[in-house]
């Protein structure tokens, strides 16, 4: 018997707003219509890419006071579009780009739970903060975080995201028409959270999902405090950094092994 | 019920009869026969769902011309989440998208650190001051929440992507447009990072059974989802509603207003009867509905959908009581019958919702201050 080699973990990046996004080339198609998400997706699956890569910003781009008009501007809601590739793809993981200051716990893990079961067993997010109060301008809350203090919500909100997942037993549902009953037990899904940055508690009402949990990954240039946010160690299964710069000299350090557990959960557990 | 191809498989169904569109409920609790959503350790129900935007955008690209309408909560999501999940729906979708408005689950709020009313919501409790106001508040937040998503709809006029390469420009600015809405419960400057939708503008519903709901569907909705007793009970609730549209200045466009009811129907109006009566028995305690029920044959049904469309109703939104069975009975038995009496069609003639429902793609409210603005 041989050893297996170790293998290449490959993302499809799809970044779409940035400076190095060429729109004027004559075959440049919409960022916005579905049919380029779709063709970029089956592409990568195709290349059997382990996951596609969502980016997300909250506000439009301004320099000087106004909306910088030169680059791409303008993309879709991650979590739909994510949820509608599930639909014309069947193994490609589906990382989206989802903001941990802007957002509530109780939502988004629900959010990801439902991604996950819609595209059995192939959701991922990659945890972003934000702090400023230019982005806040756009959200009820408005820009109330300082630096620090949005890592502090960062970690509470992972950490709370992973007990909802885990809040209903993956044999909950018996579905026994013989007898009438749906549930086991009465008491799925029952969490309580009385933290500084969240004060919440019920019943979590998505049922435990393909992947149990999906893959956390957190995107960064190497930042110690980003790298940190991970409320488990690196080296354990379900985390992975992303390097902002792909060139081999700088990814390498970085990224240290850490893709592979995510990678292996990312695909379809068949 | 957890798995796609569940929902692709009803949704096709529908869209097999030709219907408008499917609305496809949510809530943040888990589901209980409680009034307020307290739980009730039933065992015995279906428990757990999943969420209503994303299983509408996972069977968009697996359909074609039926409407997509996800309940989404003003209590818990961002206006700014809500305007781009749905636009983005409807991108997708290629100009389907909808969204029904859940403005009071007093439960949920629990769910995300906000507090529930006190004392709980009960049919006790419901006349106290107490729980009007937390209504009255609840629906003014709703208000002001669907105006803040309708302005991001518009924060794109639809030609401001320009894509000038002789001025290096991607976009022209000024087609651009910050909302600023400043209200009691929301201050949102705009504007959206997802362009106008295909719809320009997607189709907003509201489910209400009392007056500060009805009053929402009118001042802002397309469509409003009732429940009526009887047909006299459904002329006194559009009475209701089309004054608040007056009111509201809207005298002249277009509001749906839908009667929503369980159905029970088979060939055979006697065995459909017969087949309520086994469904109520089945169950230790049949759960409460705001809607009535009505078992019948397709003929049966017809008939009352046609006298209550008399009394000013413009449309259904018919709730199968057993799936697939009673959606299959709607869609190749009822769908059929009202296609022979000349009163549903007989193929799609629009590809977007607004245009199965007779409504026209809005022009863009701040294209037209900027229009003006410029002539003056």
């Amino acid at each position: 018997m041989t050893t297996p080699r170790k293998q290449i973990i490959l993302g499809h990046y799809v970044g779409g707003v940035n400076h190095h996004t060429l729109w004027s080339h004559p075959r440049a198609g919409s960022q916005i219509d579905f049919a380029s998400f779709r063709h970029a997706a089956q592409t990568a699956e195709r290349g059997k890419f382990d996951f596609f890569f969502l980016a997300e910003g909250l506000i439009l781009r301004e320099r000087l006071g106004q909306i910088f008009d030169q680059d791409v501007v303008g993309r879709p809601d991650t979590l739909p579009v994510l949820t509608a590739i599930a639909a014309v793809t069947e193994h490609l993981g589906l990382v989206g780009t989802l903001n941990a200051t802007f957002n509530e716990p109780y939502e988004l893990a629900r959010q990801l739970a439902s991604l996950d079961h819609l595209s059995g067993g192939r959701a991922g997010w990659n945890v972003v903060t934000s702090f400023d109060a230019f982005t806040g301008q756009n959200f009820r809350r408005g820009g109330f975080l300082n630096r620090d203090d949005r890592y502090v919500r960062a970690q509470e909100f992972v950490a709370l995201a992973r007990q909802l997942w885990d809040s209903w037993p993956a044999d909950a549902i018996a579905a026994d028409t013989a007898r009438g009953r749906f549930l086991r037990t009465a008491d799925v899904g029952v969490f309580g959270h009385h933290g500084h940055q969240f004060d919440v508690s019920g019943h979590f009402n998505v049922p435990r999902s393909p992947q149990g949990r999906p893959v956390v990954l957190q995107a960064g240039a190497g930042s110690h405090r980003g790298r940190d946010l991970l409320p488990v160690p690196r080296a354990r299964a379900g985390t992975g950094v992303l390097p902002r710069h792909p060139g081999p000299g700088r990814a390498r350090r970085p990224t240290g092994g850490l893709g592979e557990a995510a990678a292996g959960r990312l695909v379809r557990p068949r | 019920m957890f798995t796609p191809g569940y929902w692709t498989d009803l949704v096709r169904e529908a869209e097999r009869g030709l219907l408008d569109f499917v609305t496809f409920e949510d809530a943040l609790n888990l589901q209980s026969t409680q009034i307020d959503g307290a739980p009730d350790g039933r065992t015995d129900l279906v428990r757990g769902r999943l969420d209503a935007v994303l299983i509408a955008s996972r069977v968009a690209p697996l359909t074609s011309r039926i409407g997509l309408v996800p309940s989404v909560s003003t209590l818990s999501t961002e206006p700014f989440h809500i305007s781009k999940a749905i636009a983005t729906l409807d991108f997708v979708s290629g100009g389907r998208a909808g969204w029904r408005v859940q403005a009071s689950r007093p439960r949920e709020a629990l769910h995300i650190g906000r507090r529930a009313p006190e004392p709980p919501l009960h049919p006790d409790t419901f006349g106290t001051p107490e729980i009007q106001a937390y209504i009255t508040e609840t629906f003014d937040e709703a208000s002001e929440h669907v105006e803040v998503v309708r302005r991001l709809w518009d924060s794109w006029e639809d030609d401001a992507e320009i894509r000038d390469v002789a001025t290096g420009r991607f976009l022209d600015r000024d087609r651009l447009h910050y909302i600023d809405f400043e209200g009691r419960w929301f201050s949102v400057r705009g504007p959206s990072i997802t362009p106008r939708p295909p719809q320009g503008q997607p189709l907003v519903t509201v489910l209400g059974h009392i007056s500060a709901p009805y009053r929402l569907g009118a001042r802002l909705g397309d469509v409003v989802y009732v429940t009526p007793r009887d047909i006299d009970h459904a002329r006194a609730i559009v009475a209701e509603i089309r004054a608040e549209q007056d009111r509201a200045g809207r005298g002249e466009q277009t509001v749906h207003i839908f009667a929503d009811l369980i159905v029970v129907l088979d060939d055979d109006g006697d065995a459909a009867r017969q087949r309520l009566g086994q469904l109520d028995s089945l169950v230790e305690q049949p759960p409460r509905s705001d809607a009535i029920t009505i078992a019948g044959s397709p003929g049966e049904l017809a008939d009352l959908l046609l006298d209550w469309q008399a009394a000013g109703i413009t449309g259904y939104r018919l709730r199968p009581a057993v799936l697939p069975v009673d959606l299959e009975a709607i869609s190749r038995g009822l769908a059929p019958e009202l296609a022979r009496r000349g009163r549903f069609r007989t193929a799609y003639t629009a590809d977007t919702l607004r245009g199965h429902l007779g409504l026209p793609r809005p022009a863009n409210r701040y294209a037209t201050t900027r229009i003006e603005a410029a002539a003056r």
